[in-house]
Protein backbone atom coordinates (compact mmCIF):
# COMPACT_ATOMS: atom_id res chain seq x y z
CA UNK A 1 0.00 0.00 0.00
CA UNK A 2 1.31 3.34 -1.24
CA UNK A 3 2.78 5.49 2.04
CA UNK A 4 0.57 8.34 1.21
CA UNK A 5 -2.64 6.44 1.87
CA UNK A 6 -1.35 5.43 5.06
CA UNK A 7 -0.86 9.11 6.44
CA UNK A 8 -4.71 9.05 7.78
CA UNK A 9 -4.09 5.96 9.22
CA UNK A 10 -0.63 7.05 11.25
CA UNK A 11 -1.90 10.46 12.17
CA UNK A 12 -5.19 8.67 13.68
CA UNK A 13 -3.13 6.29 15.65
CA UNK A 14 -1.35 9.37 16.84
CA UNK A 15 -4.42 11.12 17.64
CA UNK A 16 -5.27 8.10 19.75
CA UNK A 17 -1.81 8.25 21.24
CA UNK A 18 -1.63 11.34 22.29
CA UNK A 19 -5.68 11.56 23.81
CA UNK A 20 -4.88 8.30 25.68
CA UNK A 21 -1.32 9.78 27.07
CA UNK A 22 -3.37 12.80 28.32
CA UNK A 23 -5.75 10.73 29.77
CA UNK A 24 -3.80 8.86 31.86
CA UNK A 25 -1.58 11.69 32.88
CA UNK A 26 -4.49 13.49 34.36
CA UNK A 27 -5.48 9.91 36.29
CA UNK A 28 -1.33 9.66 37.53
CA UNK A 29 -2.02 13.51 38.30
CA UNK A 30 -4.05 12.96 41.67
CA UNK A 31 -7.65 11.44 40.61
CA UNK A 32 -8.90 10.16 43.54
CA UNK A 33 -11.44 7.69 42.29
CA UNK A 34 -13.70 5.61 44.04
CA UNK A 35 -12.88 4.71 47.88
CA UNK A 36 -11.72 1.59 48.50
CA UNK A 37 -14.73 -0.17 50.42
CA UNK A 38 -15.40 -3.98 50.84
CA UNK A 39 -18.79 -4.76 49.70
CA UNK A 40 -19.28 -7.70 52.21
CA UNK A 41 -22.08 -7.32 53.67
CA UNK A 42 -21.15 -8.42 56.90
CA UNK A 43 -23.58 -8.35 60.15
CA UNK A 44 -23.22 -6.17 62.89
CA UNK A 45 -23.29 -8.08 65.75
CA UNK A 46 -24.20 -6.80 69.28
CA UNK A 47 -20.80 -7.40 72.01
CA UNK A 48 -17.86 -5.69 72.96
CA UNK A 49 -15.93 -3.79 70.16
CA UNK A 50 -12.50 -2.75 69.22
CA UNK A 51 -9.18 -4.72 70.91
CA UNK A 52 -7.72 -4.34 74.06
CA UNK A 53 -4.51 -3.58 75.50
CA UNK A 54 -4.13 -4.02 79.31
CA UNK A 55 -6.18 -5.20 81.93
CA UNK A 56 -9.99 -5.70 82.12
CA UNK A 57 -10.15 -4.58 85.90
CA UNK A 58 -8.09 -0.93 84.93
CA UNK A 59 -10.31 2.01 86.24
CA UNK A 60 -9.25 3.95 83.34
CA UNK A 61 -10.04 3.03 79.88
CA UNK A 62 -9.16 4.74 76.84
CA UNK A 63 -10.92 4.27 73.94
CA UNK A 64 -9.51 5.72 71.11
CA UNK A 65 -11.96 5.80 66.93
CA UNK A 66 -8.46 5.53 64.90
CA UNK A 67 -8.10 5.25 61.20
CA UNK A 68 -5.10 3.71 59.66
CA UNK A 69 -4.79 5.94 57.28
CA UNK A 70 -5.25 9.06 59.10
CA UNK A 71 -1.95 11.11 59.52
CA UNK A 72 -3.10 12.53 63.06
CA UNK A 73 -3.76 8.90 64.10
CA UNK A 74 -0.47 7.59 62.88
CA UNK A 75 1.31 10.42 64.61
CA UNK A 76 -0.81 9.48 68.23
CA UNK A 77 0.55 5.94 67.61
CA UNK A 78 3.83 7.01 66.80
CA UNK A 79 4.88 9.28 69.50
CA UNK A 80 2.64 8.91 72.62
CA UNK A 81 1.26 5.63 71.99
CA UNK A 82 4.47 3.31 73.13
CA UNK A 83 4.65 5.68 76.24
CA UNK A 84 1.32 4.85 77.07
CA UNK A 85 1.86 1.48 76.36
CA UNK A 86 4.85 1.15 78.16
CA UNK A 87 4.44 3.13 80.87
CA UNK A 88 1.14 4.02 81.85
CA UNK A 89 -0.76 0.42 81.11
CA UNK A 90 1.50 -1.39 83.11
CA UNK A 91 -0.08 0.26 86.27
CA UNK A 92 -2.67 -1.47 86.11
CA UNK A 93 -4.53 2.14 86.02
CA UNK A 94 -5.04 2.13 82.46
CA UNK A 95 -6.31 -0.01 79.53
CA UNK A 96 -6.61 1.15 75.87
CA UNK A 97 -9.16 0.29 73.40
CA UNK A 98 -8.56 0.67 69.81
CA UNK A 99 -12.08 0.94 67.50
CA UNK A 100 -11.51 0.30 63.69
CA UNK A 101 -13.05 3.10 62.03
CA UNK A 102 -11.79 3.72 58.58
CA UNK A 103 -13.23 6.70 57.43
CA UNK A 104 -15.32 6.84 53.89
CA UNK A 105 -12.97 9.25 52.43
CA UNK A 106 -10.13 7.60 52.73
CA UNK A 107 -9.14 4.95 49.59
CA UNK A 108 -6.50 2.75 51.28
CA UNK A 109 -7.16 2.75 54.96
CA UNK A 110 -9.72 -0.37 54.57
CA UNK A 111 -7.39 -2.75 53.44
CA UNK A 112 -5.16 -1.66 56.33
CA UNK A 113 -7.91 -2.09 58.65
CA UNK A 114 -8.55 -5.45 57.46
CA UNK A 115 -5.00 -6.57 57.71
CA UNK A 116 -4.98 -5.45 61.41
CA UNK A 117 -8.25 -7.60 61.94
CA UNK A 118 -6.96 -10.48 60.37
CA UNK A 119 -3.95 -10.22 62.96
CA UNK A 120 -5.73 -9.96 65.49
CA UNK A 121 -7.17 -13.10 64.24
CA UNK A 122 -4.12 -14.58 65.34
CA UNK A 123 -3.53 -12.81 68.85
CA UNK A 124 -0.85 -9.91 67.21
CA UNK A 125 -3.00 -6.89 66.32
CA UNK A 126 -1.06 -4.79 68.60
CA UNK A 127 2.06 -5.50 66.84
CA UNK A 128 0.11 -4.82 63.24
CA UNK A 129 -1.10 -1.54 64.09
CA UNK A 130 2.30 -0.52 65.08
CA UNK A 131 3.93 -1.29 61.93
CA UNK A 132 1.02 -0.20 60.05
CA UNK A 133 1.22 3.45 61.73
CA UNK A 134 5.09 3.22 61.34
CA UNK A 135 4.88 2.91 57.54
CA UNK A 136 2.04 4.11 56.83
CA UNK A 137 3.79 6.49 54.14
CA UNK A 138 5.12 3.13 52.44
CA UNK A 139 1.72 1.32 52.01
CA UNK A 140 0.20 4.66 50.94
CA UNK A 141 2.08 4.58 47.74
CA UNK A 142 1.96 0.89 47.00
CA UNK A 143 0.39 -0.70 44.54
CA UNK A 144 -0.02 -4.01 45.48
CA UNK A 145 -0.62 -3.43 49.67
CA UNK A 146 -1.79 -6.80 50.15
CA UNK A 147 1.45 -8.34 48.91
CA UNK A 148 3.02 -5.59 51.53
CA UNK A 149 0.43 -6.55 54.32
CA UNK A 150 1.51 -9.87 53.83
CA UNK A 151 5.19 -9.18 54.48
CA UNK A 152 4.32 -7.08 57.40
CA UNK A 153 2.40 -10.42 58.77
CA UNK A 154 5.76 -11.91 58.12
CA UNK A 155 7.86 -9.88 60.12
CA UNK A 156 5.58 -10.46 63.74
CA UNK A 157 5.33 -14.11 62.72
CA UNK A 158 1.97 -14.46 61.55
CA UNK A 159 1.31 -17.86 60.33
CA UNK A 160 1.50 -16.74 56.41
CA UNK A 161 -1.35 -18.87 54.93
CA UNK A 162 -4.15 -18.26 57.51
CA UNK A 163 -3.40 -14.28 57.40
CA UNK A 164 -3.44 -14.96 53.15
CA UNK A 165 -6.06 -16.49 53.48
CA UNK A 166 -7.88 -14.04 56.14
CA UNK A 167 -7.26 -10.95 53.70
CA UNK A 168 -8.56 -13.39 50.63
CA UNK A 169 -11.80 -13.76 52.18
CA UNK A 170 -12.25 -10.96 54.29
CA UNK A 171 -12.94 -12.94 57.12
CA UNK A 172 -11.86 -10.45 59.44
CA UNK A 173 -14.07 -7.56 58.05
CA UNK A 174 -16.86 -8.29 59.80
CA UNK A 175 -15.06 -7.09 63.17
CA UNK A 176 -14.11 -3.75 61.38
CA UNK A 177 -18.19 -2.71 60.45
CA UNK A 178 -18.33 -3.22 64.00
CA UNK A 179 -16.19 -1.35 65.51
CA UNK A 180 -16.98 1.07 62.77
CA UNK A 181 -20.87 1.02 63.34
CA UNK A 182 -20.05 1.40 67.35
CA UNK A 183 -18.54 4.98 65.90
CA UNK A 184 -21.21 5.70 63.39
CA UNK A 185 -24.14 5.53 66.26
CA UNK A 186 -21.89 8.01 69.18
CA UNK A 187 -21.74 10.49 66.40
CA UNK A 188 -17.78 10.08 65.32
CA UNK A 189 -16.78 13.23 62.78
CA UNK A 190 -13.32 12.49 62.42
CA UNK A 191 -10.24 10.40 63.70
CA UNK A 192 -8.54 10.33 66.36
CA UNK A 193 -11.72 10.61 68.34
CA UNK A 194 -10.87 9.50 71.81
CA UNK A 195 -12.97 8.70 74.95
CA UNK A 196 -11.65 8.38 78.36
CA UNK A 197 -14.04 6.33 80.68
CA UNK A 198 -17.00 7.14 78.08
CA UNK A 199 -15.90 11.22 77.67
CA UNK A 200 -15.07 12.66 74.23
CA UNK A 201 -11.69 14.50 75.41
CA UNK A 202 -11.76 17.40 73.65
CA UNK A 203 -8.80 19.47 74.65
CA UNK A 204 -6.44 21.79 72.10
CA UNK A 205 -3.34 20.58 71.30
CA UNK A 206 -4.88 16.47 71.44
CA UNK A 207 -4.07 13.78 73.86
CA UNK A 208 -0.16 13.75 75.00
CA UNK A 209 1.32 10.81 77.42
CA UNK A 210 1.54 13.72 79.76
CA UNK A 211 -2.29 14.85 79.62
CA UNK A 212 -3.30 11.32 80.06
CA UNK A 213 -1.16 10.73 83.14
CA UNK A 214 -3.00 13.87 84.98
CA UNK A 215 -6.19 12.66 83.90
CA UNK A 216 -5.51 9.08 85.38
CA UNK A 217 -4.14 10.74 88.60
CA UNK A 218 -7.48 12.61 88.92
CA UNK A 219 -9.41 9.54 88.12
CA UNK A 220 -7.68 7.38 90.87
CA UNK A 221 -6.31 7.44 94.01
CA UNK A 222 -2.81 7.45 93.70
CA UNK A 223 -0.43 8.69 91.11
CA UNK A 224 0.40 7.13 88.01
CA UNK A 225 3.87 7.15 87.70
CA UNK B 1 -4.01 -5.23 5.31
CA UNK B 2 -6.68 -3.98 6.34
CA UNK B 3 -7.17 -6.36 9.37
CA UNK B 4 -3.84 -5.57 10.45
CA UNK B 5 -4.89 -2.10 10.63
CA UNK B 6 -7.60 -2.83 12.95
CA UNK B 7 -5.44 -4.68 15.37
CA UNK B 8 -2.64 -1.84 15.36
CA UNK B 9 -5.51 0.24 16.41
CA UNK B 10 -6.77 -2.11 19.30
CA UNK B 11 -3.35 -2.96 20.37
CA UNK B 12 -2.68 0.82 20.95
CA UNK B 13 -6.37 1.26 23.07
CA UNK B 14 -4.75 -1.86 24.76
CA UNK B 15 -1.45 -0.89 25.74
CA UNK B 16 -2.78 2.47 26.83
CA UNK B 17 -5.04 0.62 29.56
CA UNK B 18 -2.36 -1.94 30.37
CA UNK B 19 -0.32 1.72 30.98
CA UNK B 20 -3.01 3.10 32.97
CA UNK B 21 -3.06 -0.46 35.35
CA UNK B 22 0.66 -0.51 35.56
CA UNK B 23 1.06 2.91 36.69
CA UNK B 24 -1.73 2.15 39.28
CA UNK B 25 0.13 -1.04 40.39
CA UNK B 26 3.64 0.80 40.63
CA UNK B 27 1.59 3.64 42.67
CA UNK B 28 1.80 6.48 40.62
CA UNK B 29 -2.44 6.69 40.07
CA UNK B 30 -5.00 6.63 43.52
CA UNK B 31 -8.00 4.70 43.14
CA UNK B 32 -9.18 3.08 39.81
CA UNK B 33 -12.09 5.28 37.98
CA UNK B 34 -14.61 2.19 38.11
CA UNK B 35 -17.79 3.86 38.10
CA UNK B 36 -18.17 4.20 41.82
CA UNK B 37 -17.38 0.21 42.46
CA UNK B 38 -14.78 -0.97 44.38
CA UNK B 39 -14.17 -4.46 42.54
CA UNK B 40 -11.32 -2.79 40.38
CA UNK B 41 -9.45 -1.77 43.84
CA UNK B 42 -9.91 -5.01 45.26
CA UNK B 43 -8.53 -7.19 42.11
CA UNK B 44 -5.42 -4.37 41.92
CA UNK B 45 -4.84 -4.92 45.63
CA UNK B 46 -5.18 -8.48 45.70
CA UNK B 47 -2.12 -10.66 45.49
CA UNK B 48 -3.38 -12.30 41.99
CA UNK B 49 -2.58 -8.88 40.39
CA UNK B 50 0.96 -10.62 40.19
CA UNK B 51 2.20 -13.13 38.40
CA UNK B 52 5.61 -14.42 38.70
CA UNK B 53 6.73 -11.82 40.64
CA UNK B 54 5.78 -8.87 38.25
CA UNK B 55 2.21 -6.87 37.93
CA UNK B 56 0.25 -8.49 35.58
CA UNK B 57 -0.47 -4.92 33.85
CA UNK B 58 3.28 -5.20 32.85
CA UNK B 59 2.86 -8.56 31.20
CA UNK B 60 -0.53 -6.12 28.87
CA UNK B 61 2.05 -3.73 28.13
CA UNK B 62 4.59 -6.07 26.86
CA UNK B 63 2.16 -7.91 24.84
CA UNK B 64 0.42 -4.64 23.18
CA UNK B 65 3.56 -3.30 22.35
CA UNK B 66 3.93 -6.50 20.50
CA UNK B 67 1.18 -6.70 19.07
CA UNK B 68 1.04 -2.65 17.99
CA UNK B 69 4.92 -3.46 16.17
CA UNK B 70 3.91 -6.82 14.68
CA UNK B 71 1.11 -5.13 13.18
CA UNK B 72 2.74 -1.86 11.94
CA UNK B 73 5.34 -4.08 10.23
CA UNK B 74 2.96 -6.13 8.66
CA UNK B 75 1.61 -3.03 7.37
CA UNK B 76 5.36 -1.86 5.68
CA UNK B 77 5.72 -2.92 2.06
CA UNK B 78 8.45 -5.21 2.95
CA UNK B 79 5.96 -7.31 4.88
CA UNK B 80 2.16 -6.55 3.63
CA UNK B 81 2.24 -9.75 1.47
CA UNK B 82 3.61 -11.80 3.77
CA UNK B 83 1.47 -14.26 6.51
CA UNK B 84 3.83 -14.12 8.79
CA UNK B 85 2.89 -10.82 10.74
CA UNK B 86 -0.63 -12.46 11.09
CA UNK B 87 0.55 -15.52 12.08
CA UNK B 88 2.75 -14.17 14.53
CA UNK B 89 -0.24 -11.52 16.01
CA UNK B 90 -2.49 -14.83 16.60
CA UNK B 91 0.29 -16.89 18.28
CA UNK B 92 0.52 -13.66 20.71
CA UNK B 93 -3.35 -12.58 21.10
CA UNK B 94 -3.97 -16.70 21.56
CA UNK B 95 -1.45 -16.80 24.21
CA UNK B 96 -2.80 -13.37 25.58
CA UNK B 97 -6.41 -15.02 25.10
CA UNK B 98 -5.49 -18.24 27.06
CA UNK B 99 -4.18 -15.75 29.82
CA UNK B 100 -7.37 -13.84 29.95
CA UNK B 101 -9.08 -16.91 30.76
CA UNK B 102 -6.64 -17.34 33.84
CA UNK B 103 -7.70 -13.86 34.89
CA UNK B 104 -11.20 -13.88 34.72
CA UNK B 105 -11.26 -17.39 36.52
CA UNK B 106 -9.56 -15.87 39.28
CA UNK B 107 -11.41 -12.27 38.92
CA UNK B 108 -15.06 -14.37 38.81
CA UNK B 109 -14.36 -17.20 41.23
CA UNK B 110 -11.39 -16.78 43.88
CA UNK B 111 -11.32 -12.41 44.15
CA UNK B 112 -15.34 -12.34 43.57
CA UNK B 113 -14.64 -9.18 42.12
CA UNK B 114 -14.36 -8.13 38.47
CA UNK B 115 -12.58 -4.80 37.33
CA UNK B 116 -13.69 -3.47 34.56
CA UNK B 117 -10.56 -2.03 32.55
CA UNK B 118 -9.68 -6.24 33.44
CA UNK B 119 -12.69 -7.33 31.20
CA UNK B 120 -12.07 -4.15 28.32
CA UNK B 121 -8.41 -5.92 27.77
CA UNK B 122 -10.05 -9.01 27.92
CA UNK B 123 -12.31 -7.80 24.87
CA UNK B 124 -9.65 -6.25 23.15
CA UNK B 125 -7.68 -9.63 23.45
CA UNK B 126 -10.01 -11.61 21.96
CA UNK B 127 -11.28 -9.16 19.51
CA UNK B 128 -7.35 -9.42 17.74
CA UNK B 129 -7.41 -12.83 18.09
CA UNK B 130 -10.64 -13.10 16.07
CA UNK B 131 -9.72 -10.57 13.45
CA UNK B 132 -6.33 -12.70 12.75
CA UNK B 133 -7.88 -15.59 12.48
CA UNK B 134 -9.46 -15.53 9.02
CA UNK B 135 -6.46 -14.99 7.65
CA UNK B 136 -4.26 -17.31 9.13
CA UNK B 137 -3.72 -19.21 5.57
CA UNK B 138 -4.16 -16.20 3.58
CA UNK B 139 -1.49 -13.65 2.30
CA UNK B 140 -3.14 -10.43 2.72
CA UNK B 141 -2.34 -9.99 -1.60
CA UNK B 142 -5.21 -12.71 -2.25
CA UNK B 143 -7.67 -11.63 -0.18
CA UNK B 144 -11.03 -12.16 -1.41
CA UNK B 145 -11.72 -9.37 -4.25
CA UNK B 146 -14.17 -8.90 -7.15
CA UNK B 147 -14.13 -11.64 -9.77
CA UNK B 148 -13.26 -10.42 -13.32
CA UNK B 149 -14.94 -13.63 -14.81
CA UNK B 150 -16.87 -12.56 -17.40
CA UNK B 151 -20.58 -12.07 -16.91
Amino acid sequence: MAAGKMTPFYVALGVVAVAGGIMIARAAGGSSGAPLRFDTAAPVTPGPRGVVFGSDSAPVELLEFSDFECPWCARFAVVQMPDIKNRLVPTGRLRVRFVHYPLSIHNKGPMAHLAAACANEQGRFWQMHDLLFENQEEWLRAGNMQRLFEGYAGRIGLDGARFESCMDERRAWGQVQNDKSLGDSLGVGGTPTFLINGRVFEEPGGLSYDRLRRIIDSLTAAPAR
Amino acid sequence: MRHRMVVAGLALVGLLLSVYLLLHAWGMVGSLACGGSPSCDRVQASRWSEFLGLPVALYGVGGYLALLAAAIAGLQPRWENSPAPTRLIALLSGAGVLFTVYLKYLEFFVIGAVCRWCVGSAIIITAIFLVSLPFLRTPPSASPRPTDQPA
